[in-house]
């Protein structure tokens, strides 16, 4: 009994550590996979075969079927430029210039990675369809509250956050990600 | 005294291999997940059009609301596969994944020869035959995976010709 106890014990200490240091792994950065633009956080090897076991464990977790950087790149957003987590309960002001890319988008989700449901039923904002002031740059009023001109909405009450991709990159953003330009992300006011 | 160091030392045996073995299956477990829901009863090595994402789109995270799918679920167990996709602007791409997650493979319209994309997909270990001249062929390296197709939608208008353009695409066993 005294045995069973023993060896009992050194398994299921044994898996609970596994299995939780490896959530903890992997929960750890989450999809920031080291540049790092402002708040705009990107990796380099997601859906690359060259992508270590703890990145494609975290691309299959919050990213999967992702393409590779000479074909996109994809930057993610979960804080204003203060650092702040970005809210449901907030309005913000995104303001930017065409991403260096084909053609790019931005679009936000909710804590769970899907889209979120909403009246307008829009998602993202793109190079083909926002808005653009006379000299070419965008504002986006990122809100739960409808607004006036470009509007990306999200859900009161939750976070969120926002993914920009480019397609077919820029030759110098694929080699520097650090060096591609995003937009600003200003909390106006907030509820 | 030995007998709680060999306690220590096999709690981190056992957690290490867990921690390696749950790092390195959860992306095959991930992929045969969204691939088993994604072709539901849908033939294998044939396109199925997907809808444009909106927030009832649930089955593989961070879907872009703004990208036209068509996916092929790839089984290269009895030979290869051919892939040929007609392009549409802005954008286009034929993309492959193995059961592994990784992208092994990536076209665009811009690196197209001609009008479509077009791919012979063949299994590890055997030798294409009669590909036809300006295909690629690529060599997968699992025999299950699958093909899928991005075309960039510039507006809600531009969707319904879109659509009808890539209905013309098609993924079908080869034979050499």
């Amino acid at each position: 009994m005294k045995r069973f106890a023993y060896w009992g014990g050194i398994i299921v200490l044994g898996l609970a550590l596994g299995v939780g240091s490896a959530a903890f792994m992997l929960r750890l950065g989450a999809l920031d996979g080291g540049y790092s633009v402002g708040p705009w956080k990107t990796g380099t090897d997601f859906g690359s075969a060259n992508a270590d076991m703890y990145t494609r464990a975290r691309v299959a977790l919050y990213g999967l079927l992702a393409l590779d950087r000479k074909e996109t790149m994809y930057y993610t957003a979960s804080t204003d430029d203060a650092g702040k987590p970005l809210s449901g309960d907030c309005t913000y002001v995104v303001e930017g210039k065409d991403l260096a890319a084909r053609w790019w988008s931005v679009t936000a989700y909710g804590p769970d990675s899907f889209l979120i449901p909403n009246e307008a039923n829009v998602y993202s904002f793109a190079k083909t369809t926002v808005k653009r002031e006379a000299d070419g740059h965008y504002i986006v009023r990122v809100s739960a509250d409808r607004q006036e001109g470009n509007w990306l909405p999200v859900k009161r009450g939750q976070s969120f956050d926002m993914t920009a991709r480019f397609y077919n990159p820029d030759a110098e953003v694929s080699a520097a990600p650090a060096s591609a330009e995003l937009p600003r992300i200003t909390k106006e006011s907030c509820k | 005294m030995k007998r709680i160091l060999t306690f220590i030392v096999g709690v981190a045996i056992v957690a290490g291999a867990v921690h390696v073995a749950t790092v390195q299956a959860l992306p095959r477990v991930i992929m045969a997940k969204v691939m088993s829901a994604i072709a539901g009863d849908a033939e294998v090595n044939k396109f199925v059009e997907m809808p444009l994402a909106t927030a009832a789109a649930r089955r593989v995270v961070r879907p872009s609301p703004d990208l036209a799918y068509s996916v092929c679920i790839l089984d290269l167990s009895k030979g290869a596969v051919r892939v040929q996709v007609p392009l549409t602007g802005p954008y286009t791409s034929v993309a492959l994944y193995s059961s592994t997650t990784d992208n092994y493979f990536v076209r665009n319209d811009r690196e197209a020869k001609g009008k479509e994309l077009d791919v012979v997909i063949v299994p590890k270990g055997a030798a294409p035959a009669n590909v036809p001249e300006g295909t690629d062929v690529v060599t997968a390296p699992t025999a299950k995976g699958l093909v899928l197709v991005r075309r960039v939608v510039e507006s809600a208008e531009a969707f319904p010709a879109l659509d009808e353009v890539r209905k013309k695409g098609t993924c079908a066993p080869f034979q050499g």
